[in-house]
């Protein structure tokens, strides 16, 4: 090591060589947006039960909500957290002190972003749910949707996020899973085992 | 010295073992076909190839650029930054920061850089619990033994083995090889380790530069929660997992999870821009060779954004088995990338090919494969490193086709002694192709005698 790369730190000696070893230049190509065949909410609503997700067709949002109240009955072994306006769970952010204590969770509820068509995947944010913990400790798990904020295609719903802007975001695409044990699909892997979206 | 890997003899046990061979050449090949019809959707699919690898190749030829993008941004929002040289750098920084915080157990997530870093056994030497959270991963973690596919690391076992190693470790019901059963054990066992770690550790898909991104492709939900939960988050980063804009991104995520197994997407495809409240986020960027990589002519490996395709369609892994190969990169990805790490160690690995080509023509970002193998096998005899039969064959067939009269005699040769030797030299230890085969029939003459005898009044043919 001569005496200059004494002086450098780690960071900078890595980026120097970076630079020095870089492959001739090349140019950042055209990305075109590529057209998505199909009607973008009958595409939702394929993907999402063809990744073992659930989807209600409620006529308005006040129906979606209806549907929650009548379906998803908060008691003490239904313990419940929403932030959802309109419908009242029996678990608030004040019995959650931290993101583990997500876990005594049977369902949350929370708002969708947007939705993809291509994919069957809804946007989520922290603010969808209180805290991310929230989504992905659940056994269940609903999310409204506006069915005028699906987009087509994955290209059509990132050209409209802007992620410098967020702490977190995720794409939910159906409830978790796994195949790693010779290959067989089964729902319901860590995070939640069902996940049911309410269409309105 | 280290040991060179034996990948010949490893993967001849695997695929003594004929429940497993079928398995596992099961699983890959359904992965396989689900890619090709996923992919014949959408029209656009060969074109998007093309654009993904321009993309790699602009973004690691402006990577320095990137790199100190992507930092400011992070750091701009509270995320801390560190830098990795070599795998032991890694490891040490990790320490640093689990001690400072006093973690004693911690859940992770899947991650090669990791795991190519040799992590999880440098923190448990040191007393840190480490617990894989993704099912295969910790499969393989209860299992002693390395992953062996770097998207489904345990599918080279059966059901059985899997209800033998939890029943061990777990306490399950050694008789109930049902998946959907030891998936709940699995899920019931992290549940606990998630609530009571310190800290969570994940790996990185993609490093948005623009924006200031790490992103995350998984299924299992495991990853997010790792990121969510604990209050401290360690993310590995390998520097050339960097790409420079948003909108670059939806065109990977359309090409990652439809090449790797076949689906449209991940059930998560998450980003992580900033902490949450409360919490830690600690970036460890990690070189270990890549910026010597970046200037070799094998530089295009660094395209990969390991997706395990080629895994999936070589026909040489899928009945051998990732274990076969001994590395932390398997596969046609091992044999193109594991002789940089340690030359005399991997040197066998190139020699481990059929040449079918077919990992080229599925990699979605376009590494060209085939070609890195080649001259892997080039660079090991160079160095006398490759067995004495295969430096024998490459100096041979150096020889023979130097000139198209050496190869013209080279033919007659070789029809002579596939007439004239005895079986018992012919088909001996000395002919490693006939281990498994017997030799062909001779020919009555060679190809081009009889190209010559057929087509030889064409004026075009004439040599």
């Amino acid at each position: 090591m001569n005496t200059e790369n004494k002086t450098l730190t780690t960071r900078d000696r890595i980026l120097a060589r970076v630079r020095a070893n870089r492959p001739k230049s090349y140019k950042h190509p055209e990305i075109p947006v590529y057209p998505i065949a199909g009607d973008r909410i009958e595409n939702f609503i394929s993907h999402v039960e063809g990744f073992d997700g659930k989807v209600i067709t409620a006529g308005s949002r006040s129906e979606a909500l209806s549907w929650l109240k009548e379906n998803l009955v908060p008691s003490p072994s239904n313990l419940v957290y929403s932030s959802v306006e309109g419908y009242i769970g029996n678990v608030t952010s004040d019995s959650i002190k931290k993101p583990a204590d997500a876990e005594q969770l049977s369902a949350c509820v929370g708002e969708g972003i947007l939705g993809i068509g291509e994919t069957g995947s809804v946007l989520v944010e922290p603010e969808s749910f209180g805290q991310m913990a929230n989504a992905l400790l659940t056994s269940n798990l609903y999310l409204l949707l506006d069915k005028s904020k699906i987009t087509d295609g994955l290209q059509n719903a990132y050209a409209q996020m802007d992620l410098s802007k967020i702490q977190y975001s995720s794409l939910f695409s159906g409830p978790s899973a796994t195949a790693d044990i010779e290959a067989v699909h089964i729902t319901g892997a860590q995070g939640p085992v069902s996940l049911t979206v309410l269409l309105y | 010295m280290s040991k060179q890997v034996n990948q010949v003899k490893l993967g001849a046990e695997f695929i003594a073992d004929t429940p497993h061979r079928e398995s596992n050449d099961r699983c890959l090949w359904a992965a396989r076909m689900r890619r090709d019809k996923v992919a014949s959707t959408l029209p656009e699919w060969e074109e998007m190839r093309n654009i993904a690898s321009e993309i790699k190749e602009h973004s690691l030829s402006h990577l320095d650029e990137y790199l100190v993008q992507f930092e400011e941004n992070l750091t701009a929002r509270g995320i801390k930054v560190h830098w990795a040289e070599t795998a032991c750098d890694h490891n040490d920084i990790v320490l640093d920061i689990l001690r400072s915080h006093q973690v004693a157990s911690l859940t992770k997530g899947k991650s090669m850089t990791m795991d190519e870093c040799g992590m999880r056994e440098y923190l448990e030497k040191n007393g840190i619990e480490v617990n894989e959270s993704d099912l295969g991963e910790r499969i393989q973690q209860l299992d002693n033994q390395r992953d062996s596919h770097i998207v489904m690391p345990a599918i080279h076992k059966l059901r059985t083995d899997v209800a033998r190693i939890f029943a061990k470790k777990l306490g399950s019901d050694p008789s109930n090889d049902d998946p959907t059963y030891l998936n709940s054990v699995m899920r019931a066992d992290m549940r606990k380790r998630y609530i009571k770690a310190d800290a969570g550790m994940i790996g990185c898909n993609y490093a948005v530069a623009e924006t200031g991104t790490v992103v995350m492709c998984s299924n299992e939900g495991d990853v997010d929660i790792c990121a969510t939960v604990p209050p401290l988050l360690i993310i590995t980063i390998g520097i050339e997992k960097v790409i420079p804009t948003q909108a670059d991104l939806p065109l990977f995520i359309r090409l990652l999870s439809r090449s790797s197994l076949g689906y449209d997407i991940t059930q998560y495809t998450s980003h992580i821009s900033a902490p949450a409240p409360g919490q830690e986020i600690h970036v460890v960027m990690l070189d270990n060779g890549r910026s010597e990589r970046l200037g070799q002519s094998y530089w295009e490996v660094l395209k990969c954004m390991r997706c395990g395709t080629c895994m999936n369609t070589c026909p040489v892994f899928r009945r051998t088995s990732g274990i076969s190969y001994d590395a932390n990169y398997m596969g046609p990805l091992g044999l193109a990338l594991m002789p940089s790490y340690d030359l005399h160690r991997y040197a066998r690995l190139p020699f481990s090919c059929t040449h079918c080509g077919s990992c080229g023509d599925v990699c979605p970002v376009k590494v060209p494969l085939p070609q890195l193998i080649f001259y892997w096998r080039q660079v090991v005899v160079e160095n006398r490193q490759a067995l004495f039969t295969h430096t024998l064959e490459e100096g041979l067939m150096g020889e023979v086709l130097k000139s198209s009269t050496n190869l013209k005699h080279a033919e007659r040769l070789g029809l002579w002694a596939l007439r004239h030797t005895p079986a018992a030299i012919a088909e001996s230890g000395i002919n490693p192709w006939a281990e498994w085969h017997s030799n062909p029939e001779a020919p009555e003459q060679t190809f081009r005698q009889w190209f010559k005898e057929n087509q030889g009044n064409n004026e075009d043919n004439k040599d």
